[in-house]
Order: structure tokens, then C-alpha cells, then sequence
């Protein structure tokens, strides 16, 4: 038989268990801020991109660009950004209309963005983190840009398989505007991947070729270097380094400022690059 | 004695009881250990999807369509399956503008046939059929609106099969004469096609997902060169690669 002292003794920890068991209650939810483990305030980030356009018809687009910013707060910055597209040049399909079609855009759609800086801010109002493999976890923030700014244009008056190759014109400096949205990827502290969509918009109104207008183009055209009764800043020389080449250029230049066209551009690039915050 | 046995056994396995209902797991620094994992896994899951696209590249043809896909997920990174595409096409108004504005057939004062080459980049992608394989190396979260969470997935893909191609001539025309076109040299053909792609997908539960993708398809194309513009079916034929991109918004069921 068992004696009632031993089975109280048994049954002293479910008793004490349930006495430490508080009773049921109403879930609680509580909220967890995970702190970011470093912040981009009062940091300054160095990026290098390598911007592509994508929106390519009549214009083909590819360079460099730097972007100095300053991050004023975790989601705000200023920043200061130039690019220079070494490649900068008329699309397959513009050359081909020309020569299977005689036909050619009007200058305005058709303008080359040679170089931009702009000056403006981002914001970067969304966090994320990912994982790669279901390896190393990563932090990332999306963020929007704007900006102001000039760009320097220029129109191709030779295609690409004129005798010399192409050549071209200055066609100025134009007021410039940046838009743009990305993803910035947190290797560290200090690293970054950049994966950037950025819409660069100039005015590209379009009456002047290397400071010269359509009557100077068509007098070149006709008189070569010998050309008399240019307007101010219209040289000759500007269009080519012999006789042959500057009177092409310019009837190039002719045609294509006979008449006057104007156009806002967008010129829509992917750019990748790498960042580096100190 | 027996008695006695079993109520220690009674008691030992009350308190072992006890412990485990107060056993935690703690970390290095004594905080709880939080195991982080998928939300939505996909693995051993099939997925039917709906994608609509347009064209990027093809400045003298318009393009508007679906891609149907379905995919089997064999793990949590790789997917394969097929997908069948159709398209409305038609040529673009910078096509129709080209067509407007072309030279004569022929020399107006002699009557002197000219030559010329058919414009590249006017194929009509019609429809396709593709075996399609994707790897979907990267997954993460990201917290647009305040507390809430939108997993998402980045993915790359790959895919082969035939699709179904039509070329409207934008300059060569179908009738013989010097008269300006009033109809275009046209044809069918089925042809290989290769495509490329990236894309993401954002979860909106685990079982609908939003995909935004870019693809590029590969095809090989010709092109008619040094035709006599008064006499259709002249003229030699170039090869060359065509590249069509579409950019597409989809959704896929998962199940």
C-alpha cells in the first residue's frame, strides 16, 4: 500500500509548476525594432557607375559616371553627379533608315547626350534585407533621386561607315534634369552594390551645329574653308580638317537644322556600380 | 517496496516534466536564439503564371501579349517548366511613317529600276513555345509600408523552343511596277528561339505572387539585300541575330 507522505512527495513539482504557471491571458504582441547594426548618417558615399541606355531608338548611350553624396540623415542626402557617355552615337536603326530609306530623324530626337552634372537630393524611405543562397543575409534600401543640372549635347553628322568613320558637332549646353529610382545592397559597413534606373531629361531644342546655324552650314557646305559672312562663333575649320570633310559636315549640319526642331529627351539608362561610404 | 519504486518513478518523470516545460534556447549574448527563415517556401510546389509584355526594341513593330508559363519547383532555388507566348503585332507608326516617305521604285526620268535592301528589326513575333528552366538565387524582404512585410524573390532565366514569326517589308513591296506600294512583301516562318531573362517576384500571400520581368529573345533572322524594288522576290538574303526585349507584368499561383 502507499503511503499518502510518498505520493505527496511525488507530486510536489507538478504542484509547485502549477502554481508558477501564470493563468491564460490575452496574446501580447510585442513589437521588435532591430537595430540596424551601422548607419549612413553624417557618412559620405563615392559611387562609380556604368551607365547603359535602354530606351534606345534613334540614340545609343553608354559611359561613366561619379556621384559624390553626403548623407544628411539614414534616408536623405544630397549629392552631386557627372556622368560622361564615351559613347554616345546615332542607333543602328537611324543609320539604316538613312541608307536603305533616305530617311533620317529630325535633329531634335536624334540629339547625343555627350556629358551631364547634376546636383540633388535622395531619399531612401524603404529597408529591406535579402539572402543569397540562403547564405549570407544582406541588408538593402531602396531609394528615389532627383536632381538639376546642365547637360552638354551633341548631333553625329557622319555615320559609321562614312570614309574617317563618324564625326560630330557641338550642339551646346542644355539645361538637364535627373530622375531616378535603385537599390543599394550593404556588403558592409563600408561597401555597396548599386543597381540604378535614372531617367537624365534635357531640352534639346536645336538651331546651332558648332556655333553655326543653317545659313552658315549651307555657305560652308558651297564654300568650304573659304566660307565669308559667317555669324559670330561659326568657324569652318570646326566642321573638319579638310576640305571634303567640312563641306560634308556641314550639309549634314544643313539638313539637319533647315528646320529647326525642339524636343524634350529622355534618356533612360540602367547603371550599375559600387559605392563606398566613409 | 513496488509501491515505493513506482512513486519515485512517478515523481522523477514530474519533475522531469517541470524542467522541460521551462527549458529556453539562448544565444551567445543571453538573448533568445530567433531561428530567421522563408516565409514562403517553394519547394516540391508547381506554379502557373500570367505574364503580360510589350516590346522595348522593336521600334517599327508594335508588340503586345502573354506568356503562359508553367513550372515545377523542384527545391527552394530552381524551377522548370514551360511557358506558351502569343502576341498582337503591327507596324509601329514609325513604321507606317517610314512606309509614307519611301524613294521611288524606279528612276522617274528613265524608268531605271533601283535597288535596295529591306530594313532589319521588323519581325513579328507572333507566338512561342519554350521549355523554361530559372534560378532564383537571392530572396529577402523589404518594409514599404511601415510594419508590413513584402517578401520577394530575384530570379534569372533561361529558356529554348520555335516561335512563330511573320516580317511585314517596310519597303519592298508585294506587287510588281514603279507605282508607289500598296502592299507589302510579307511572310511566315517558324523559327528557333533562345530567350534570356531576370525578373522578380513580390509574395502577396503564399500563394499569389506578382513578377515583373525583363526577357530577351533570340532568333535567327534574314534580310533581303540588293533588290530590284520593281520586281519582288529579287535580291540576295543576309542573316543575321534578332533580339527582341519585353519587359512584362505577370502574376503566378503557387500550389
Amino acid at each position: 500500500m502507499t503511503s499518502p507522505r510518498t505520493l505527496l512527495l511525488a507530486l510536489l513539482p507538478a504542484a509547485a509548476l502549477a502554481q508558477v504557471e501564470p493563468p491564460p491571458s490575452p496574446v501580447e504582441r510585442v513589437h521588435v525594432v532591430e537595430k540596424r547594426p551601422f548607419s549612413e548618417s553624417g557618412r559620405t558615399e563615392i559611387a562609380l557607375f556604368g551607365p547603359v541606355q535602354v530606351n534606345s531608338r534613334f540614340t545609343r548611350h553608354a559611359g561613366v559616371s561619379a556621384e559624390l553624396a553626403f548623407h544628411l540623415r539614414e534616408n536623405l542626402a544630397v549629392q552631386v553627379e557627372g556622368t560622361w557617355f564615351a559613347l554616345a552615337v546615332q542607333s543602328g536603326l537611324t543609320e539604316e533608315l538613312a541608307h536603305k530609306v533616305g530617311q533620317a530623324p529630325v535633329a531634335s530626337d536624334a540629339l547625343l547626350l555627350e556629358a551631364d552634372a547634376l546636383l540633388g537630393l535622395e531619399l531612401m524611405p524603404i529597408y529591406g534585407k535579402l539572402d543569397i543562397f540562403d547564405g549570407k543575409i544582406l541588408r538593402l534600401g531602396v531609394y528615389l533621386n532627383a536632381g538639376l543640372g546642365a547637360a552638354k549635347t551633341r548631333l553625329q553628322l557622319r555615320s559609321s561607315d562614312s570614309v574617317g568613320g563618324r564625326s560630330f558637332g557641338d550642339a551646346g549646353i542644355r539645361p538637364a534634369a535627373g530622375l531616378g529610382g535603385g537599390v543599394r545592397v550593404f556588403l558592409n559597413d563600408r561597401f555597396t552594390i548599386r543597381l540604378e534606373l535614372r531617367d537624365r531629361i534635357y531640352s534639346s531644342y536645336v538651331s546651332r551645329v558648332n556655333g553655326c546655324g543653317a545659313a552658315d552650314a549651307a555657305e560652308i557646305q558651297k564654300s568650304g574653308l573659304s566660307a565669308t559672312g559667317l555669324s559670330q562663333g561659326c568657324s569652318a575649320g570646326s566642321f573638319g580638317s579638310n576640305e571634303n570633310d567640312i563641306k560634308g559636315a556641314a550639309a549634314s549640319a544643313e539638313s539637319q537644322l533647315r528646320s529647326p526642331s525642339a524636343s524634350v529627351v529622355n534618356n533612360l539608362a540602367f547603371q550599375g556600380g559600387l559605392s563606398w561610404l566613409f | 517496496m513496488r509501491s515505493r519504486l513506482t512513486s519515485i518513478v512517478f515523481a522523477v518523470l514530474s519533475a522531469a516534466s517541470a524542467a522541460r516545460a521551462a527549458e529556453v534556447v539562448y544565444g551567445p549574448d543571453g538573448a533568445p536564439t530567433v531561428v530567421q527563415r522563408k516565409l514562403h517556401t517553394m519547394s516540391s510546389r508547381w506554379e502557373a503564371g500570367l505574364t503580360l509584355g510589350t516590346a522595348l526594341n522593336a521600334s517599327l513593330v508594335d508588340h503586345y501579349g502573354g506568356l503562359l508559363s508553367v513550372t515545377y519547383h523542384p527545391n527552394e532555388w530552381a524551377d522548370f517548366g514551360v511557358e506558351l507566348g502569343a502576341n498582337y503585332t503591327r507596324v509601329s507608326a514609325l513604321g507606317q511613317e517610314v512606309r509614307g516617305q519611301l524613294p521611288p521604285r524606279a528612276n522617274p526620268r528613265t524608268g531605271t529600276p533601283n535597288f535596295g535592301d529591306d530594313v532589319r528589326g521588323a519581325d513579328q513575333m507572333k507566338g512561342l513555345l519554350l521549355a523554361v528552366g530559372r534560378v532564383a538565387p537571392i530572396y529577402g524582404k523589404i518594409n514599404p509600408f511601415g510594419e508590413a512585410s513584402v517578401h520577394f524573390q530575384a530570379y534569372a532565366l533561361a529558356g529554348a523552343g520555335v516561335g512563330m514569326f511573320r516580317h511585314d517589308s517596310l519597303d519592298l513591296c508585294s506587287a510588281p511596277g514603279s507605282a508607289p506600294c500598296e502592299s507589302f512583301a510579307s511572310e511566315s516562318s517558324t523559327r528557333p528561339v533562345g530567350e534570356l531573362g531576370a525578373g522578380m517576384r513580390f509574395y502577396l500571400s503564399r500563394t499569389v505572387s506578382l513578377r515583373t520581368e525583363l526577357r530577351a529573345f533570340f532568333h535567327p533572322a534574314t534580310v533581303v539585300r540588293g533588290a530590284d524594288l520593281t520586281t519582288p522576290g529579287t535580291g540576295s538574303t543576309d542573316r543575321y541575330l534578332g533580339v527582341l526585349t519585353v519587359l512584362g507584368v505577370g502574376a503566378s499561383a503557387l500550389f
